[in-house]
């Protein structure tokens, strides 16, 4: 199935939206996703770059501070709602996991 | 020891991983990339190391920009605060490494990838491949209306029939390109989706490979067969050479004249009209006279080896070529005359379709009254091309050079005439305004003739005719 854009998150694009819950230099992401995931999680730097531009166009983030070439992003409430959105679906995801295997 | 060399790329524009496979092999054995254009890649000596490679598309960066956009030299500084360091940049393609054992790579995301390299081909492979595709069609059905036009000539001749099946071979192979591009995009797109993986294209290799060597075989043959006919291998080799070189020169000039207007900082839409424009003017300029001079030494030297070959003579102030070739069948055969001082030209030319021969007899220019003698006999080797054949024959007996234009259609005819005389299958004789010419179309089960006497032909002589034709076409 095509996957709908923005209509579910990847874990990439999930983590970015949350590193951007406060201001932040694009850059920075990329040590922020891994810290914040214990590693877990890595984001490309093209990857980065493209979903930037991807969730400005989408009016997700925008930009508060240019410098130079080095920018800096904020969650816009489009974003938010779209994250909180992303979030209760894992909420609901793990509810069901639990009322499944607490019930054995 | 040289510290920089330079090689050829032959990649697929898509094909990110043999790229990078190269590029890593090279760094192992003490190369680093440091250019890249479409023709060529540039390498410098470095201390030989393990290195990551990373090809990156980035489908909005101009070919004719002539700065790095601000947009693409973001994406720079993204790659360089995690290790991947810029190699070379040509336009949407960016070639990154990195030193770090295990890197995380530019693109973690297959789906984004699949997205950008769709783009970027969109903008520069694809219209491309499709010139070529509009450029190898128009030239195969310009060679197939030739051919229909002429079937006996054109599929009689090697250097046309080969043209003919390298530009459909070019057609196949551009076609096989845009198809296989296109297939693997929608698999691409569905792996990438469902599995968040990205998907190999397959492992051919570049049709690049293909295409040069089949428009080399075909420009050879071609001028082997029809402009240097006589003066062997090595010439039509060096023509088609020639040709080909013409190719790869416009290319060249075409990217040194961008490269030159790009450093001049043109603004993108000059460099976009003039580059390409100025590199055919150079082309053009460079070979067209070149290609013409060549042409004329072929044809000029083909002409003189044909005039040493035939004893020349005076007539009104005028040298005429008496040519003296072996023919099957000639005037003295079928008449009593004494003359003997005739000229002989025979032509002929073999395929695995067609077999055409051609001889002419005519007098001196003092004798113009001793009969003379033309005709062309062709063997066809696989039946479905008979009626083909056979119709532009009828058509060419009809349409007799002699007559004056323009005759309406019903005054110039070819009527069936008696068959048996000639031991054919059927025969036709040419009829102008009624009147009955000494021009025949003679058929055999395998073999059309055309002969032209010039006198009345009695039924002794067709029989004689007849037999030669089925001999020579056993």
């Amino acid at each position: 199935m095509p996957r709908a854009k923005f209509q579910t998150l990847t874990e990439q694009m999930f983590y970015i939206l949350l590193c951007l819950k406060n201001e932040c230099y694009g850059m920075d992401i990329l040590d922020r996703v891994p810290s914040m995931t214990n590693g877990r999680v890595n984001v490309g730097s093209g990857t980065l770059y493209n979903l930037l531009e991807q969730f400005l166009d989408a009016g997700m983030i925008r930009e508060t501070k240019v410098e130079g070439r080095k920018r800096s992003y904020l969650l816009t409430d489009y974003g938010k709602e779209i994250l909180k959105k992303e979030y209760d679906r894992l909420c609901a995801q793990t509810q069901d996991y639990r009322s499944i295997f607490e019930e054995e | 020891m040289k510290d920089s060399k330079r090689t050829y790329a032959y990649f697929k524009f898509y094909d990110r991983s043999k790229m990078q496979a190269y590029l890593e092999k090279m760094a192992e054995k003490g190369w680093l990339l440091t250019q890249s254009t479409d023709l060529c890649w540039q390498f410098r000596r470095i201390e030989p190391k393990k290195l990551h490679f990373s090809v990156v598309y980035f489908p909005k960066e101009s070919l004719f920009s002539p700065n790095i956009s601000e947009r693409l030299s973001r994406l720079h500084d993204f790659c360089a605060h995690t290790g991947w360091q810029l190699a070379s940049s040509n336009a949407q393609v960016q070639f990154f490494y990195n030193e770090a054992e295990d890197p995380v790579p530019i693109e973690t995301d297959a789906v984004l990838e699949v997205e950008n390299i769709h783009r970027a081909t969109k903008k520069r492979f694809l219209p491309a491949y499709a010139m070529e595709l509009v450029l190898a069609l128009f030239n195969l059905v310009f060679q197939l209306i030739q051919c229909t036009r002429n079937p006996v000539s054109y599929l009689s001749a090697w250097g046309t029939l080969v043209y003919l099946l390298c530009w459909g071979v070019i057609t196949i192979l551009s076609l096989t390109e845009l198809t296989g591009y296109f297939l693997w995009h929608k698999r691409a797109v569905k792996t990438a989706e469902e599995e968040n993986r990205f998907k190999e294209p397959n492992n051919h290799p570049a049709h690049m490979l293909f295409i040069i060597p089949t428009l080399f075989l075909g420009f050879t043959v071609f001028i082997a067969d029809h402009i240097g006919q006589g003066l062997g291998l090595f010439a039509a080799l060096a023509t088609a050479g020639l040709l080909l070189l013409a190719c790869v020169v416009t290319l060249f000039c075409f990217l040194g004249l961008l490269r030159l207007m790009k450093k001049c900082k043109l603004p993108s839409a000059v460099t976009r009209i003039v580059s390409p424009f100025g590199a055919a003017i150079v082309c053009f300029l460079l070979f067209f006279p070149l290609m013409g001079f060549v042409i004329n030494c072929f044809s000029d030297a083909a002409r003189q080896r044909a005039r040493e070959a035939a004893v020349a003579y005076e007539y009104r102030d005028h040298t005429f070529y008496a040519y003296q070739d072996e023919l099957p069948l000639t005037v003295s055969d079928l008449t009593e005359t004494g003359y003997t001082e005739y000229s002989r030209v025979c032509t002929s030319s073999e395929t695995v379709l067609l077999s055409s021969l051609t001889g002419q007899e005519n007098p001196r220019k003092n004798a113009l009254w001793e009969p003379s003698l033309e005709y062309q006999i062709v063997r066809v080797k696989l039946p479905f091309l008979y009626d083909l054949c056979f119709d532009t024959m009828v058509q060419n007996l009809a349409h007799n050079k002699g007559t004056p234009e323009p005759m309406p259609d019903a005054w110039i005819q070819a009527r069936t005439t008696d068959a048996s005389h000639w031991g054919a299958d059927a025969a036709y004789q040419l009829f102008l305004g009624g009147e009955p010419q000494n021009r025949y179309l003679v058929c055999y089960d395998n073999a059309i003739a055309e002969i032209d006497f010039d006198w009345t032909v009695t039924a002794e002589q067709m029989k004689k005719v007849g037999e030669t034709i089925q001999n020579l076409t056993k």
